[in-house]
């Protein structure tokens, strides 16, 4: 390499470092946001989590449809996978692909996606795509996938839904995770919690009050996977572009050395030159 | 008079943490009013505007669907949404009933036509919650 394309290359790669840094704030913020509306979001599961529980304690498990019952026949599964819409982001949904691959059979399944990089993959492995909810919102289309699944649930057409997606641990990790949203299966309840239940007075018609709490509860559970994968997926690209940024001032030391060290050669070889010439000139 | 611990909550955020001499709240069968030392219920909520009366004033918020639950200490609302009069804007949701009225009118798609239909009921409230006195002190 000549001077001339060292010093290009310092210069290319001094803009990439620019972009990195400038990415990685941006996720930096936008990741903070996203763990906010998780946090905000956390008292309403609970709440619901805990209703649910204290008014299925006394009820028989078969009144719903939703819920598991003892036996039921295994049939064609239905998978929300939830992925990114925009690469830069490390290993996020390759991670997530991989454990989706080992779990399931994908040519045999049927697939709701949400985000283009699933819905990619889904293609190239051969799954069949039902519906794509791919959006820069995707909490706002929430009900509607629930509707979709709902239905076609109620309709027996799929014996399980399941849920993929990269569950957020911390900034530096987030896991792959499998949920089965339908049927829902509840821990046991123990007796304390039943006894409490008696006392209460449940308007209009507890099968259809547990009804709705069951049908938010699933609504809701597909909502705060949203926003994990959405602080994960930030988290992901914020930590690869810190890991570019740190890489490109790798290289620009690398390429500031070999840069002087070139002139230096040059510089070497002009004073030899004129040595030589001189000398000769004077012999 | 005593006081109830209520706690309206949304997906979005807590919305309201009070202590509150009553609330009423529109139930499926109906309105119903919630003092401290109320019976253990359970209940299922509709769209509508629940008034809340603290011991300096009085509050109103529009909410959508969800369910109540009250031991008699504290009384906890789960609803899909919930705002104050503030939060409002009259000129919106004329604009907003304007729309899903043409839309229902011209609209032959299903979806559409429900949606438009949920927006006019949401709008009918919000202009009831406007209605309501503004909350002054007792």
């Amino acid at each position: 390499m000549n001077i001339r394309q060292v010093r290009e290359k310092i210069d290319s790669v001094k803009n990439v470092k620019k972009i990195t840094n400038a990415m990685e704030l941006v996720s930096t913020i936008k990741m903070k946001r996203a763990q906010q509306v998780a946090t905000e979001a956390k008292p309403y599961q609970t709440t619901l989590e805990t209703m649910i529980n204290e008014l299925t304690a006394n009820l028989d498990a078969n009144f719903s449809p939703l819920l598991k019952t003892g036996e039921y026949e295994k049939g064609k599964e239905l998978v929300i996978l939830i992925s990114t819409n925009k690469g830069l982001c490390g290993a996020y949904n390759f991670n997530l692909f991989r454990f989706l691959n080992k779990s399931i059979a994908i040519s045999k399944t049927d697939f709701i996606v949400i985000g283009k990089k699933g819905a990619l993959f889904v293609n190239k492995m051969g799954g069949n795509i039902v519906a794509d909810f791919t959006s820069n919102d995707p909490l706002s289309s929430v009900p509607a996938i629930f509707d979709m699944i709902l239905d076609s649930y109620l309709a027996k057409k799929y014996s399980d839904i399941a849920i993929f997606y990269n569950q957020y641990v911390s900034t530096l990790l987030s896991s792959p995770t499998r949920f089965d949203l339908l049927p829902i299966s509840f821990k046991p309840k123990n007796a304390e919690i039943n006894e409490k239940i008696q006392e209460y007075a449940v308007e209009p018609d507890p099968t259809e009050l547990v009804d709705q709490l069951l049908k938010s509860f699933i609504e809701e559970k597909i909502r705060n996977f949203l926003i994990q994968a959405e602080a994960g997926e930030h988290s992901s690209r914020m930590i690869s572009m810190k890991n570019a940024t740190d890489n490109a001032e790798h290289v620009i030391y690398n390429l500031t050395l070999l840069r002087n060290k070139i002139r230096q050669e040059k510089i070497t070889y002009e004073l030899l030159d004129m040595m030589t010439s001189k000398e000769s000139v004077e012999n | 008079m005593d006081t109830i611990k209520l706690e309206i909550i949304t997906p979005k955020k807590i919305v309201k943490e009070v202590e509150a001499e009553s609330v009423t709240v529109p139930t499926a069968t109906g309105e119903i009013t919630v003092l401290a030392h109320h019976m253990s219920l359970f209940s299922l909520l509709v769209e509508g505007i629940v008034k809340i009366k603290e011991k300096t004033k009085e509050e109103f918020l529009a909410i959508g669907g969800g369910y109540l639950q009250t031991d008699g200490d504290t009384l906890r609302i789960l609803v899909s949404r919930a705002y104050g009069q503030h939060e409002i804007d009259e000129e919106l949701i004329k604009k907003a009933v304007e729309n899903a009225k043409k839309i229902i009118k011209t609209s032959t798609d299903e979806k559409e036509k429900s949606e438009a239909l949920a927006t006019l009921r949401r709008a009918v409230i919000d202009t009831k919650l406007l209605k309501k006195r503004r909350p002054k002190s007792i």
